[in-house]
């Protein structure tokens, strides 16, 4: 079938589907209180013009239109989504880009949404009969507006029940007065004549809207990111959009494949040890990875895919699990651009990047596929990199309001790294700036993860069901300290240093799943919700740390050869409360529980015997006389951990805020014993906050002021001779918060500031490495540009700056690093089909420390060891440069 | 006129809470402290620049005419080291320059680089033995022919008299799997009780050679033991396999009344 003509030329025909519903917009959960009212109102039509039968039309035909609403109430986009020919499509497409729309509403603002309109040609021998039914049929058995179904509920949209409320006009070329109906009469002969009547007056065609259920926000830190026109702003990675968020710091000392260091409200949250990382449900966190326990690597993640990001700085959230103790960040991927796009980017240092994304038109945005290949030379020396990753999805029906989700994902990678260098090396012109103290630092990844989501209302309810399986590995060289801790042995044969880099391999089989219900019902006439959910997670992990002779990957020593199994059972209380309308409650309880399950390939480690060889690691005795070497621990242990939070509705739209939680990590399964009943690591935080939105000359805006306090059971501070964070003492962390946002039809504007003071209990001293302060700002600017259109196609233009404010940090020894601020900038100009763009990050091509450590190393630089506390740095990029070309086929026009 | 108060009374308050914002993170600090402190170094201060006399607890009256030692780098530690590990005493400070002491002359000379680390007590203080490096005058390589230090002078016992002139040396042969040759090459760990403090600090040492032939019997020498030969002058020397140099060597490594360090403000 030929593609019918259409305003849009690069809407594709869409094939006829059978199911009617499509996802319309991301529905907030509940309604709340005040500011964070959560009322959904679908878009209302307001003008609806006939559409126009072609003359010889014979037999009754229907065409069914997918239709976007903007915010301003017209039609932005239209698929065909049943076609009835390209003169009828085309009728229908021209009679409904004419329609005038109330726009769909979220709490008072208005937001794009997507309908489903069908229209119904009669041929000329129908002409003059009136509708059999003038408007009083109804949808009863639906829901009356999407703002009282439950989420994933079909809602059945009803354009003359919304005229009962008195706000369409009627519009039939009949003048009757009544109801406007959703199929609109049309001429079935020349233009001129009488429109012809509709097909079947009876019940009136359902317009569904359908969302996901979209996590409610506990407390003022809790933060739903749309990354929308942010997306313009440079970000490299996934890790990057983690900025957006405020207080949040990205550092890596471990090149381009190792995951970033994060720090999150004066919390060093490693790459992973203190903050839960989760993608679309699947968890991240590695459990016992030797680089460090809770290791979140999401580099896999094509930028291009990531929908939203929802960041809780805290643990306030029931359904945050293992590793949310600074927080929790929940990717979520989809694709609202719809088509199929290539890009090729190429640039400094040799960087090359190749995209290819496909999001079937008229598919949800969870349906997509996307190959990622990249390539660099890297800046200075020894940080080349490639990777390659391809992600795929699908989003369907299951049944008239259910839905279903599949992942795929597959992520390989092969990097070297610089690692550190000192300082005084630097300032003496020993090595750059840019330069490696031992070049065979580097690594290599693999992860592979399948996924499975069912979501479907059940009775009062909404049910979700997921399981997860991902394979991992990952081989990590690094070397912080030279040749510093190979000491002389009892046991060794004598020996010189011969080097402290270190190689830590790691493999993990994860499986598990989640379940949750969440049941709605009134009270006191409001609506309240319960959720109870379920967590399960296994793993078995083999990791393997060994030392290297110094610029080789040959080991000569083992430091470490497990075999573990561990398993998560988790169950939670989640509700969301209005005991008063100004009043909502939210929080629970969340009982977690963990079984580990240890072998110890080389428990004899370090065990000598005179009348033995020498170097032997793991030799077949101990102190106790002749054994094997290996030796298994379990150990189990359980916690239970409140959470709260409570929001008041003030006047002037202003929400007030009050949350506290108890959030728990597990700990590293190494210190484990026998039979202990298995430690956490404990976090009290409590929190204030005040939130308003509001609109403002075409601005729709969003700010926000927190307050926080955390107490943790006992934190962990970087060990260079370990690589990895090491046990401290207790610390608290006290700070405030200020952030705001600001959208447009041609700006997006994110702003924030962070300042914390995070000390030790015992002493009272700061916490060392993490920023004191951090600001933010990402700002997005775009349009179509004041030239005349090529071809018929305008110019889109667009801009992105970032500007990172990272304050002092404290470092060990009373000293403090400088404050830095780096600015990255891009643009990009659209026409047509092409897309082109150039990003520059670190547009001042400054030299910043992207770590700063104090510890004794010993690198050989000098004539003699160097054993006492000195200055090390990682750098961060250069300027570096981006050119992008990206080719969009089937996209639709905006 | 009221807008404009309002307005301006706004943007104060906000300032207001961004500087408190920001003056949150300002004050504390994570303790300690880096330092930096000149290094000075020279002989004994009853020292004349001269010849210097003393007697040794085996009876011998030595007269010393030359005693010049290669000493550094140096590294202070918190606690003692562990004699089999070396470096496992937690370095403080450290000064990683070398510098040729004349334990003969008082005077105290610049050791390159001076000294830096981190505040603290240390309580011991490794010093490497090594041969003269690439920094060193050609005068004082040449002088110690590739060893780690040079003595001479005479020593006399009731009748016997011995005029002597050697090297000091590291006897590589002792090297065990218990004994490496990094524990051979310094003196692990010279006691001290120096407090390292923010403050301007000058740190000094003094080296006292008389302990070194403390426990020397010069009486092997004049029998010509293993490892020992007479000159045609009548001056004897000795080798790395003589008794004579093992006792000689264990002085050099004395922990106690050889090496006295001191810090005094500057």
């Amino acid at each position: 079938m030929r593609a019918p003509p259409s305003l849009f030329p690069h809407a594709a025909t869409r094939p006829q589907r059978a199911l009617a519903a499509r996802l319309v917009a991301a529905l907030l959960a509940l309604p709340g209180s005040g500011a964070l009212a959560q009322e959904l109102l679908p878009p209302q039509p307001i003008e609806t013009p006939p559409a126009t039968a072609p003359e010889d039309l014979q037999q009754p035909a229907e065409v069914i239109l997918l239709v976007t609403i903007g915010v301003d109430g017209a039609a932005h986009g239209v698929d065909v989504a049943k076609s009835a020919g390209p003169a009828l499509d085309g009728a229908a497409i021209a009679a409904v880009v004419r329609w005038k729309f109330r726009p769909a509403m979220r709490d008072g603002a208005p937001f794009e949404a997507r309908v489903r309109i069908p229209f119904r040609f009669a041929p000329a021998a129908s002409a003059g009969s009136t509708s059999a039914d003038g408007g009083s049929t109804s949808a009863a058995s639906a829901p009356a507006s999407a703002a009282d179904a439950g989420p994933g509920e079909a809602v059945a949209v009803d354009a003359r029940l919304a005229d009962a409320g008195g706000v369409i006009a009627a519009t039939a070329p009949s003048a009757d007065a009544g109801p406007i109906v959703a199929t609109p009469t049309i001429s079935a002969g020349p233009s001129g004549d009488a429109p012809a009547e509709p097909l079947d007056a009876g019940p009136v065609e359902e317009v569904n809207v359908r969302g996901h259920q979209r996590k409610v926000e506990h407390g003022g830190s809790d933060f739903v990111i749309d990354v929308g026109q942010l997306a313009i702003v440079p970000h490299k990675k996934a890790e990057d959009l983690l900025q957006l968020a405020p207080g949040i710091f990205l550092a890596n000392e471990g090149g381009e494949g190792h995951a970033e260091q994060v720090f999150l409200r004066g919390f060093d949250a490693a790459e992973g040890q203190a903050i839960e990382f989760t993608v679309n449900g699947v968890p991240i966190n590695e459990v016992d990875n030797p680089d460090s326990h809770g290791y979140a690597d999401t580099h896999f993640i094509i930028p291009e895919l990531i929908k939203d990001l929802q960041v809780t700085e805290g643990p306030f959230d029931p359904s945050q699990g293992d590793f949310a103790v600074a927080g929790s960040a929940k990717y979520e991927l989809g694709v609202k651009e719809r088509g199929l796009r290539f890009s090729a980017a190429g640039g400094s240092f040799g960087t090359e990047r190749l995209l290819a994304l496909w999001a079937p038109p008229g598919e949800r945005e969870g349906t997509f596929a996307a190959a990622q290949f990249s390539n660099s030379n890297g800046y200075g020396t020894n940080r080349a990199s490639m990777s390659a990753s391809a992600m795929a999805g699908y989003e369907g029906e299951l049944g008239q309001r259910g839905l279903y989700r599949v992942m795929l994902s597959t992520y390989t990678t092969h990097y070297e790294a610089a690692g550190v260098v000192r300082l005084d090396d630097v300032e003496a012109g020993r090595i750059g700036f840019y330069g490696s103290e031992d070049p065979s630092q580097g690594g290599d990844a693999l992860r592979h993860t399948l996924s499975f989501e069912l979501e479907s209302p059940l009775g009062d309810s909404v049910a979700k069901f997921q399981t997860f399986l991902t394979w991992r590995t990952l081989r990590i060289v690094e070397d912080f300290t030279g040749f510093l801790l190979d000491d002389q042995e009892i046991g060794q044969a004598p020996h010189p240093q011969r080097g402290d880099a270190v190689e830590k391999t790691y493999s993990a089989l994860t499986a598990g799943g989640r379940a949750s219900d969440r049941l709605r019902f009134k009270l006191f006439d409001l609506e309240q919700s319960i959720e109870l959910g379920l967590y399960a997670r296994y793993d078995h992990t083999t990791p393997m740390i060994q030392r290297l002779r110094f610029g080789t990957q040959i080991p000569y020593a083992l430091d470490e050869d497990l075999e573990t199994d561990v398993a998560n059972i988790a169950g939670y209380l989640d509700v969301d409360l209005r005991p008063l309308r100004f009043l909502t409650l939210r929080g629970g309880v969340r009982q977690e529980f963990f079984a580990y399950n240890i072998l110890d390939n080389c428990a004899t480690l370090g065990q000598y015997k005179n009348t033995e060889p020498l170097d032997i690691d793991c030799p077949l005795y101990d102190r106790g006389g002749p054994r094997l070497p290996t030796q298994r621990t379990t150990a189990s242990g359980q916690t239970l951990a409140p959470k709260a939070t409570a929001l008041v509705a003030l006047p002037a739209n202003l929400t007030l805020t009050g949350s506290y939680g108890i959030g728990a990590r597990s700990l590293d399964p190494t210190s484990l014993e026998q039979n202990e009943n298995a430690p956490f690591v404990t976090l009290h935080a409590a929190e204030v906050g005040l939130l308003t939105k509001g609109r403002l000359g075409g601005f729709d805006w969003t700010a926000r002021a927190v307050a926080f306090q955390t107490k943790e059971s006992a934190d962990q501070v970087f060990d260079p001779d370990l690589g990895r964070l090491a046990p401290s003492s207790a610390t608290t962390r006290i700070g405030a918060l200020v952030a705001g946002r600001a959208t447009s039809r041609w700006l997006d504007e994110s702003i924030s500031f962070t300042a914390v003071k995070p000390t030790f209990d015992d002493d009272g001293t700061l916490v060392p490495y993490t920023p004191l302060q951090i600001g933010r700002s990402d700002t997005a600017v775009f349009g179509v540009l004041p030239f005349k259109p090529l071809w018929g196609h305008p110019l889109r233009g667009e801009l992105g700056l970032g500007l990172g404010y990272v304050g002092k940090r404290s470092l060990p020894f009373s000293q403090f690093s400088a404050p830095t601020l780096q600015a990255d900038a891009s643009a990009s100009i659209r026409w047509s089909l092409v897309k082109l763009g150039i990003s520059c990050t670190n547009l001042g091509n400054q030299q910043i420390p992207l770590s700063e450590f104090f510890y004794a190393s010993d690198f050989h630089s000098r004539a003699y060891p160097t054993l006492a506390p000195t200055e090390h740095i990682t750098a961060a990029a250069p300027r570096t440069f981006l050119f992008t070309i990206e080719i969009d086929l089937q996209r639709e026009e905006p | 006129m009221i807008h404009r108060i309002a307005r301006m009374k706004r943007t104060r308050q906000t300032a207001v809470c961004l500087l408190a914002l920001a003056a949150l993170a300002a004050c504390g600090s994570t303790g300690g402290a880096l330092v930096t402190l000149p290094f000075q170094a020279g002989g004994a201060a009853q020292a004349d620049g001269g010849s210097m006399t003393f007697s040794t607890s085996t009876g011998w009256t030595v007269t010393l005419d030359q005693a010049v030692i290669a000493l550094g780098p140096f590294y202070f530690n918190a606690f003692p080291p562990n004699t089999q590990t070396f470096r496992s005493g937690t370095v403080i400070i450290e000064a990683t320059e070398q510098v040729i002491v004349n334990a003969l002359d008082p005077a105290l000379y610049d050791v390159p680089g001076g000294a830096d680390g981190e505040t603290g007590t240390s309580v011991a203080v490794e010093i490497d033995l090594f041969p003269p490096d690439a920094t060193q005058s050609e005068a004082n390589q040449q002088l110690l022919g590739g060893n780690i230090g040079v003595v001479a002078g005479t020593a006399v016992k009731g009748s016997v008299v011995v005029p002597f002139r050697g090297s000091i040396i590291i006897n590589e042969s002792l090297v065990t799997a218990t004994n490496s040759l990094a524990a051979l090459q310094r003196v692990n760990g010279a006691a001290v009780q120096l407090d390292f403090t923010a403050a301007q600090q000058q740190l000094t040492l003094r080296v006292d050679p008389t302990e070194w032939f403390e426990s020397t019997d010069f009486s092997s020498l004049a029998a010509h033991a293993s490892g020992t030969s007479e000159s045609d002058a009548g001056v004897y020397t000795w080798d790395e396999t003589s008794t004579f140099l093992n006792q000689l060597d264990q002085g050099v490594k004395v922990q106690a009344g050889v090496y006295e360090f001191s810090l005094s403000p500057r």
